[in-house]
């Protein structure tokens, strides 16, 4: 590589440590990926629940339509579409920030924790929705509750767990960051200059 | 690649895999036959009901044996006849916990004033002639554990809906001049025990008990059934009763010399029942 290569490579951010900084655009091909995502999760919940309760799918539009209460607040499909929301918006504030960012790494461990707290609010929602089809005629179950203690402290076990991998990235990626951010700013002085 | 976290995530696996592994080892049975059968017993328990004097007396007995590594904790079970406001308890047991690879020898006895079945038998009786009585059970248990907490932590209610033919259907009669119902219903085959209790235990005879100012007859014979509901001249049974529960806050029934006393929530079904039983008769 000739000199005046390097010195053009050095000239502008790579492709690579662009990853490590802050980016706006970023943000806005995130989004349209976030709706897509959400679409997909909602309409996964809706498929398993719907097999859950009719233990088929064959008429699933049509079943989809007498499972009022499912919408209502506290009901499942409630409870999955809302709660999904704020973590649909954290994962779009999160993708702003470069790897090896404190603002990545706390939205990393938020998101987290929207997720698990996500999950308790659809199985509560669940327990409570969900009246399981006739295991032969004329018998059936009516009512299905599920105690949440030792399902959330499982779920608390994961959530830690999970913590590690926004840790483990911010550490690995702090010094690419730095650097990267110091590339950007010598860049910056040269423009100014 | 970041290293940094790919080491987290392998990290995170192990735990989480390692927690899930201990946990499900130490509660599913490795056995292949306690895995297919892990309860024993259960469809062996014997329901005996037999009558002393106002009451339908239910017995419930035998051994239950769990094949599960972990003993079942918290074990409710109750039964009751109807839902909401008709739901009368039949019987409630709570039996703790079932230890793992040891027989449990469960008796649960209750005793229910006859008046209270035969009068819910005849208000669920639908428009094509059918009885349909729901029996539902409910059952409560935690198993699974885990760090001082169950996994599976379960209230379960299973719906019996047993359906009893009654060949001709009723038509219930109202008098005015001592506000009285009175339906008679021929029983020709019963789904529920329950049901078939009062066709075959109950001896053919009449039956009269007294309810707090409201008289009950019942007459049986054979798999013929008459009940009637007696008030006043001023008052049908279900205001008597419901002046009597708001004043005292139960109800007694009174067979012969004996006496049994209803609580609260089920005087509330009773006198539910037999509003049901009145609509059916002032407005077939």
């Amino acid at each position: 590589m000739s000199r005046d290569d390097i010195r053009k490579v050095e000239d502008k951010l790579t492709k690579e440590e662009k990853r490590y900084l802050n980016s706006k655009s970023r943000v806005v091909k995130h989004v349209v990926l976030s709706i897509v995502e959400y679409v997909i999760v909602i309409l996964l919940v809706m498929i398993i629940a719907t097999y859950m309760q009719y233990g088929t799918l064959d008429n699933f539009f049509d079943e989809i339509q007498h499972m009022g209460d499912w919408f209502q607040p506290g009901g499942m499909m409630f409870n999955a579409i809302i709660g999904l929301l704020p973590i649909i918006a954290i994962g779009c504030i999160s993708v702003y920030f470069g790897e090896g960012t404190f603002g990545k790494m706390a939205f990393g461990l938020i998101k987290g924790a929207a997720i698990i707290l996500w999950l308790v609010l659809v199985f509560q929602g669940a327990s409570t929705s969900l009246s399981l089809p006739e295991i032969f005629e004329g018998m059936g179950l009516e009512e299905l509750k599920i105690g949440m203690d030792g399902l959330v402290k499982f779920m608390v076990l994961v959530f830690l767990c999970c913590l590690l991998i926004p840790i483990g990235e911010f550490c690995g990626a702090r010094k690419k960051h730095l650097r990267a951010v110091a590339h950007k700013d010598r860049l910056d002085e040269d423009k100014d200059f | 690649m970041n290293a940094g976290k790919l080491i987290a995530q392998i990290a995170a696996i192990a735990i989480i895999a390692y927690c899930s592994y201990s946990a499900v080892i130490s509660a599913i049975p490795l056995d292949k036959e306690d895995l297919q059968n892990p309860m024993e017993g259960l469809d062996s328990m014997s329901v005996n009901t037999t009558m002393s004097g106002v009451n339908l007396n239910v017995s419930v007995e035998g051994d239950i044996t769990s094949n599960l590594p972990q003993d079942i904790v918290g074990v409710k079970v109750a039964f009751f006849i109807g839902k909401d406001s008709t739901k009368i308890t039949l019987l409630e047991k709570d039996i703790g916990t079932i230890q793992s690879k040891t027989p449990y020898h469960l008796t649960a006895n209750t005793s229910i004033p006859m008046c209270t079945i035969l009068a819910y038998a005849v208000c669920a009786i639908d428009d094509s002639g059918h009885m349909k009585v729901p029996i539902r059970t409910q059952v409560e248990f935690k198993y699974f554990e885990w760090q001082d907490s169950y996994l599976v932590d379960l209230g379960i209610t299973v719906n019996m809906n047993y359906d009893t033919l009654v060949p001709t259907i009723p038509t219930p009669t109202y008098d005015p001049t001592d506000h009285s119902v009175s339906m008679d219903v021929d029983i020709s085959s019963a789904g529920s025990d329950l049901i078939s209790a009062i066709a075959t235990h109950i001896p053919d005879d009449t039956y009269e008990f007294t309810c707090n100012g409201a008289t009950f007859t019942a007459v049986k014979s054979g798999t013929e059934i008459t009940l009637e509901a007696t008030g006043t001249s001023e008052y049908t049974a279900v205001q008597l009763l419901q002046e009597y529960l708001d004043d005292n806050g139960s109800l007694t029934v009174t067979y012969g010399s004996e006496d049994y006393v209803i609580d609260k929530d089920n005087a509330e079904s009773f006198i539910n029942i037999l509003k049901i039983f009145y609509d059916k008769a002032v407005t077939p």
